[in-house]
């Protein structure tokens, strides 16, 4: 739901459709940011006889911007195709897969990664190869080596990796769109409850996604190659989206049994901030919005500043919402959040400020040291720990509870002293109260992470999974 | 111009046959029309064969994978070619009311 199907057209193009983008300093490695960009939402694990891929035909792209402008100083480009060993078997694998060249794994994916800056293009890689999904047990008896083997080496530094990996974003999906229920807190909502209970529903259990995975220096993405240290200097903050781009004219040509690709690559999927498409932006404009550029968001200024969500919360939370529901004001804390980052002295001792431009990136302040992971708050800024969103992105970060929070009115008073937040606003979770809620505690709800690159954990198996058991199992770790 | 479908003209992998084959049917003042527009982006076009004999032999024209032709406005003569990467704009009425025809063959 960050932005997995949030626009009508992308939503038929999966293979496009960016799901997630993460941005955090290092934990492991602190001179280094990685990046987390996912495409293909909702994959069952049990997706044979043709299992998940990227596209061939899309370029996935990384951007960052660095120089206070919404513009892309650094982008990193992706391009994937696809080799069969046997194209004369239906078999994704023609027995178990113990290496990543294991002759029996048919269908496999290779990639190529280069960087565009000012000084030009330079690839950086090429022919590195993708773990292949995981079909199940039988067939890849045991599946993190092959993810090992598919973390390769950057020349100048830092790593890469693409390829399946567990869903690390968690939402009530059945609920939060159905009218905007929110489980924990059905007796407050306008609409019969059907249900009730302290937790909601995870609804991206169990599920996988296609990861592009980039960990480089701090020092080959900032301005002018520094290592900020102090959070006020202006190189401190880099702003990154990710964008899916196809060619502009496709021919079904049933004759040459291939579809037929010409012209200039045109942007078809954007994603910077969780959750901006998918509840921000209508569903009149959400496919325009996916085609342009973070510089033309000014456009969309209005719905930051009055966003309909917040409209809605007292309505469907009778009494609930009353000092939301009496706020006219432009809401300057989401335009902040979203479009131009927090400036210095907003929050003490942070900013990620880029300037005036209206934007929708993740921005990260690189000088904010990263929290150790058994100590970071799943609420980000919000509680406490600056090292989480809206400063860049990590895997296990709670960004609907964080947006529902912000929206509800809980960061108001940042911008606006004289406004009291409803009780409710700082209370409010869709799956788990994230005061009471670890990193490690997410297991509970069926989320996976590792401590190390690529931080998402290994992907659902297709035999376990869907699980019988109400939390997913892995049958080959 | 010989029966062309909208299918095998589409699957012709040379910009040359597809301008030869709109070129056979036309007047001499469009075939040096071909040469005229604007690329849209890229690499200005190489389909420059304005008045030579034999445009299907200019070693220019040879290109790899398929060439779209996408014919926006008869009336204009807005001609938009894509090819590899690239997407090509020519204004050339002549050509377009030849395609035009082709289209109804």
């Amino acid at each position: 739901m960050s932005s997995h199907r949030e626009a009508p057209e992308i939503s038929k193009d999966p293979v496009a459709d960016s799901t997630d983008l993460y941005a955090f300093v290092s934990p492991d490695a602190p001179d280094t940011v990685t990046i987390i960009a996912n495409y293909v939402p909702l994959q069952l694990p049990a997706g044979g006889p043709n299992f998940y891929e990227f596209g061939d035909d899309v370029s996935y792209e990384i951007h960052v911007a660095n120089s206070g402008q919404p513009q892309a100083d650094i982008t990193y480009q992706f391009r994937f195709r696809t080799e069969l060993q046997d194209p004369n078997t239906f078999l994704y694998n023609t027995g178990p897969i113990t290496a990543i060249d294991s002759p029996s794994f048919n269908r496999r994916q290779y990639y190529s990664v280069a960087r565009i800056d000012a000084s030009g293009y330079h690839l950086l890689a090429e022919n590195l190869p993708c773990p292949p999904c995981n079909v199940g047990p039988h067939s890849i008896p045991s599946y993190a080596p092959l993810t090992a083997a598919a973390i390769q080496t950057l020349p100048g530094g830092g790593q890469v990796f693409a390829g399946q990996r567990a869903e690390g974003f968690y939402v009530d999906l059945g609920s939060v769109f159905d009218l905007g229920d929110l489980r924990p807190f059905q007796t407050a909502f306008r609409f019969a409850p059907n249900s009730s209970g302290p937790t909601g529903v995870n609804g991206t259990a169990g599920l996988n996604v296609h990861t592009i995975a980039l960990q480089v220096p701090i020092t080959s993405l900032t301005r002018n190659g520094s290592m900020p240290t102090v959070v006020t200097d202006p190189a401190a903050t880099i702003g990154v989206w990710t964008t899916a781009s196809r060619q502009k004219v496709r021919v079904f040509d049933l004759a040459a049994g291939q579809d037929l690709d010409a012209g200039p690559f045109v942007q078809v999927s954007r994603l910077g901030n969780p959750l901006f498409n998918e509840v921000i932006v209508p569903i009149g404009q959400k496919d325009r919005w996916n085609s342009l550029p973070p510089a033309a968001d000014g456009q969309f200024l209005g719905y930051v500043e009055h966003p309909e969500l917040a409209g809605l919360l007292p309505y469907l939370y009778p009494g609930v919402f009353p000092n939301l529901g009496a706020y006219g004001a432009a809401r300057a804390d989401l335009v902040a959040i979203l479009l131009t980052g927090i400036p210095n002295g907003i929050v003490g001792g942070f900013q990620n400020y880029t300037g005036p431009a209206y934007a929708d990136m993740l921005r990260l302040n690189v000088a904010v040291p990263p929290t150790p992971t058994a100590s970071a708050s799943i609420l980000g800024l919000l509680g406490g720990d600056a090292a989480g969103y809206p400063n860049g992105r990590r895997v296990f970060d709670d960004v609907t509870t964080i947006e529902l929070r912000a929206v509800a009115g809980v960061t108001i008073p940042l911008v606006d002293p004289s406004y009291t937040p409803d009780g409710a606003a700082g209370a409010i979770y869709d799956i788990v109260d994230p005061a009471k809620t670890a990193v490690a505690a997410l297991g509970m709800i069926g989320e996976t992470y590792l401590g190390s690159f690529p931080y998402l954990g290994t992907p659902w198996d297709g035999f376990d999974n869907p699980s019988v058991t109400p939390v997913p199992m892995l049958g080959n770790p | 111009m010989a029966e062309m479908s909208r299918r095998k003209f589409l699957q012709h992998g040379s910009l040359g046959v597809a301008a030869a084959a709109a070129l056979a049917s036309v007047p001499n003042v469009a075939r040096t029309a071909l040469g005229s527009g604007s690329a849209r982006s890229g690499a200005a076009s190489t389909a420059g064969a304005a008045g030579t004999a034999g445009a299907a032999h200019d070693p220019e024209l040879a290109t790899t994978g398929p060439v779209m032709v996408h014919l926006a406005d008869a009336k204009t003569g807005e001609i938009h070619l894509y090819v590899g990467e690239r997407e090509l704009t020519r204004h050339d009425p002549a050509l377009a009311a030849a395609i035009a025809r082709a289209a109804r063959a």
